[in-house]
């Protein structure tokens, strides 16, 4: 076959989960040598995509051609073997081992039995060659940088005959330079005749190396394009372009003074320079990639992780020395991403998830009441709507959406000022989360000031008053949210350009 | 988020690089001029240094034989990134059954072989209860631990002995001695190393042990079975603790219950200070004896010195988590880093 033929082509593909139709239909085709960008906002379907190309997942239905022929790869394995190779977000190295043996993990050569270590090392060498590396065999991989740690990954996968390489959010963890050699990496395998579909948030870089675009939204494929034929304002119009439900129902609520203040708030490497203000019945939305550092701003506000410099004022008081502890004491509540592991206790019962973090109040010298345990349990249970038949259910047994409640009524017992959410909605289906919008309109009503973290446009564009975008740790943009505030402005600046005017 | 540059670090010549992997290497010339120079007689020895003698460094190279072979089962264990608390009653139950053989009059060469198979078979099922059934192998091999004390208790309730007046009890003390320096458990921790060496090194199941346990995750995805290479790896791990069962049971003549007793602990304490990874992928056979070495050594000379064993244990515990702070000094990082 020769450059620019046709030599992988997907047909209709559908993936099933258990109640998620997570791809619904995707078509498109890679041909030798060229590089395709795979396009989509978080949970458009892309990741699965990959897996079902690299045989981690079987498609639920369509077709899946390599060369003309039907493949269905039931493993990973079966999908090197022909051909189709992926760098994973999350490196795979093997850190005390060398570079030689990481790069021909499960393929070492050998001869007589025993693994041939001459021709380990030759190889080796010669695949560092190609890759313009200049580094020792047989140096353990772990002493190298995470670039370098890729560039492995990328070399092991051309020890295995690849002709399709997929880079899934590639550039997330390397610096600048790094970036630029893959690129030029990139390049030299085009010329090599080896296609690379390309995954990344940053379309800069999509835009810089991809021959076409194809962008997925809600697991179908809306458009494949050459890059000449479009341009970046067009991606993003395509990648947001639905129209929006009205299930916010967002109430004017008058704003009062200033609860929380967050100043020049810095942490080497993760965040900097971090200000804003939320105030009294005000919703203060944060958007940004995954991977912008808005969960970690929002556990350093907590005081969960430390940072180095900045201040977090809370009616006007400093925290000082700041910590979990002291944040709840004056008011500040955290609704963690991750509600599993972070936020519930799986295998307790409702009563004793919402009440943990007041079990003080709802005590008389050390012993609990359980009386007064109960009664605000019930209290919550019946004003946040859970569903369950009682009070004493495990929180293991409840639904994406009753357990988020748990994790709000457990704050919301603490009577707090501050309501921090993030990804309040994760996980959770449109039902119950028209419900948890309705909660935090009713809380921003009564007076709490709530920030409001998500990767979700549009429901950081619906829930909040204001809105702020971040990215690479530095906040990009302030916006008031109004009606002719547009998406296509907010996910530019998420995406690290400036705002209009 | 952007990859923090790396900052100008002072490079290690290579010497001093390969002294910071390998710092056991320099703590056992250490413990060893220690004890031979504290038990000198101007010091805390005697009339004269009972440790720093030829016989004595003969039963400390058999100690290290006997123990060495234990450790090194577990050394693959470790590789692959589990642990095994049973080897300890694996020892007990081999040395049991095997004297149980001979007493019955089975043959000697028979009845060793099978010894070896059912240890092989307890490390097979040890491997089988944590990868197939995935329990967690700290309590899937404490509960094979606790089902071998019993069979233990059964079969072999006081002592059993294979009796120096048979044929079989001759001729094993006979072997076991040798001549002098050269007994059977030097002999075979000789070879072992060597064969293990060449296992973990030059074979390819041998070296994705390592891969196994320094990243389970990577090894999938590469189609090597992380699986199947710790069933082997708990399987070499029996095989080995037979192996002590029997160099045991050959030294006395005799099989008790409480033979494992605190050996288990003792093999994990020394592979630690070794060097070996409990996390897995990391190690070596080379590691592993010079461990065993150094608890050997440390053990030895206060017996020599008439320490009571609670004494010993105490002073080996903390030489112990001593090594482990070198440790995290010489290789640094690791720690600086979280």
């Amino acid at each position: 076959m020769s450059r620019g033929d046709t030599f992988i082509e997907v047909k209709d593909i559908v993936k099933v989960f258990p109640g998620v139709r997570a791809l619904d239909g995707v078509s498109f085709d890679i041909r030798e040598g060229e590089c395709h960008s795979l396009c989509g906002e978080n949970g458009a379907g892309k990741s699965t995509l990959i897996k079902v190309l690299t045989g981690a997942h079987e498609r639920t239905e369509g077709q899946y051609l390599i060369d003309g022929n039907e493949v269905h790869f039931k493993s990973t394995q079966e999908a090197i073997a022909m051909g189709v190779s992926c760098v994973y977000q999350e490196l795979s190295i093997v850190p005390e081992q060398s570079v030689a043996k990481n790069l021909f993990i499960g393929n070492l050569p050998k001869k007589n039995g025993m693994i041939d270590y001459r021709k380990l090392y030759a190889d080796t060498k010669d695949i560092l060659t190609q890759l313009d590396m200049d580094i020792d065999p047989r140096m353990n991989a772990g002493e190298l940088s995470i670039g370098q740690q890729q560039m492995i990954e990328i070399g092991r996968a051309l020890t295995r005959k690849a002709r399709l390489i997929i880079m899934d959010e590639p550039t997330s963890s390397l610096s600048e330079a790094e970036t630029d050699k893959l690129f030029e990496i990139c390049a030299k395998l085009k010329e090599r005749n080896i296609a690379i579909v390309y995954i990344s948030h940053k379309l800069d870089e999509v835009m810089h190396l991809s021959d076409r675009i194809t962008v997925i939204r809600d697991g179908k494929n809306i458009v494949s394009m050459n890059k000449e034929d479009t341009t970046q304002e067009e991606l993003i119009a395509n990648m947001i372009g639905r129209s929006l439900e009205n299930m916010y129902n967002k109430e004017k609520v008058e704003i009062g003074e200033t609860v929380l203040e967050v100043i020049k708030l810095s942490r080497r490497n993760v965040f900097h320079d971090i200000d804003f203000t939320v105030h009294k019945g005000e919703v203060v939305g944060f958007f940004g990639l995954v991977g912008a550092g808005r969960s970690e701003i929002m556990r350093a506000v907590f005081g969960a992780d430390p940072y180095d410099s900045g201040a977090v004022r809370i009616t006007g008081e400093e925290l000082k020395p700041h910590n979990p502890a002291l944040s709840i004491e004056h008011g500040m509540a955290f609704a963690t991403e991750d509600r599993k592991k972070e936020g519930l206790m799986l295998r307790l019962s409702i009563m004793m998830n919402m009440t943990i973090s007041n079990l003080k109040r709802l005590s008389h010298f050390g012993v609990m009441d359980k009386k007064k345990q109960q009664d605000a349990a019930k209290e919550f249970v019946e004003s946040l709507r859970v569903k369950t038949p009682s009070i004493a259910q495990l929180v293991g047994n409840l639904s994406g959406g009753n357990q988020q409640k748990v994790v709000l009524s457990k704050w919301l017992m603490t009577m707090p000022k501050v309501l921090i959410v993030d990804e309040p909605t994760r996980g959770i289906d449109v039902g119950s989360k028209a419900e948890i919008y309705g909660i935090l309109n009713e809380l921003a009503k009564s007076g709490v000031a709530i920030i409001v973290v998500s990767s979700e446009i549009e429901e950081v564009m619906g829930v909040s008053d204001k809105l702020i975008t971040i990215y690479e740790g530095a906040k990009t943009a302030e916006f008031d949210v109004t009606p002719e505030l547009t998406r296509e402005e907010v996910l530019s600046c998420a995406l690290g350009g400036a705002p209009k005017s | 988020m952007k990859q923090a540059e790396k900052l100008p670090v002072k490079e290690d010549s290579k010497v001093v690089k390969f002294f910071k992997r390998n710092n056991i290497i320099l703590i056992l010339i250490l413990v060893y001029a220690a004890a031979a120079l504290l038990a000198s007689p101007g010091l805390l020895g005697g009339k004269k240094n009972t440790f720093f003698t030829v016989s004595n460094t003969y039963d400390l190279l058999t100690l290290v034989g006997v123990y060495g072979i234990l450790a090194m089962g577990l050394t693959f264990v470790f590789i692959v990134g589990g642990i095994d608390l049973s080897i300890g009653y694996q020892v007990a139950f081999c040395a049991a059954i095997f004297a149980v053989m001979a007493r019955s009059g089975v043959n000697v060469i028979l009845a060793m072989v099978i010894t070896l198979v059912c240890g092989c078979a307890v490390g097979y099922l040890n491997g089988t209860i944590v990868t197939r059934i995935g329990i967690p192998p700290l309590i899937g091999t404490l509960a094979v631990m606790t089902a071998l004390k019993g069979i233990v208790y059964i079969i072999c309730p006081d002592s059993l002995s294979v009796g120096s007046a048979t044929l079989a009890g001759n001729t094993l003390s006979a072997v076991y001695k040798l001549g002098g320096a050269i007994t059977l458990p030097v002999i075979l921790i000789v070879i072992l190393t060597v064969v293990f060496t060449i296992f973990l090194k030059y074979t390819v199941t041998g070296s994705n042990f390592y891969i196994t346990g320094g990243n389970f995750e990577a090894g999938m995805l590469s189609g090597i079975n992380p699986n199947r290479l710790s069933r082997i790896a708990y399987t070499l791990g029996g095989f080995c603790s037979a192996l002590c069962g029997l160099l045991l049971c050959f030294r006395t003549n005799t099989a008790t219950y409480n033979m494992g007793d605190g050996i288990d602990i003792t093999a994990i304490c020394a592979i630690v200070v070794g060097g070996v990874k409990m996390q897995g992928g990391r190690g070596n056979m080379a590691m592993c004896i010079m461990g065993v070495a150094v608890i050997q050594i440390i053990t030895n000379v206060m017996n020599k010195l008439h320490y009571s064993t609670a004494v010993v244990a105490l002073v080996t515990g903390i030489v112990v988590i001593l090594v482990l702070i070198l440790d995290r000094f010489t290789s640094g990082r690791d720690v600086l880093d979280d």
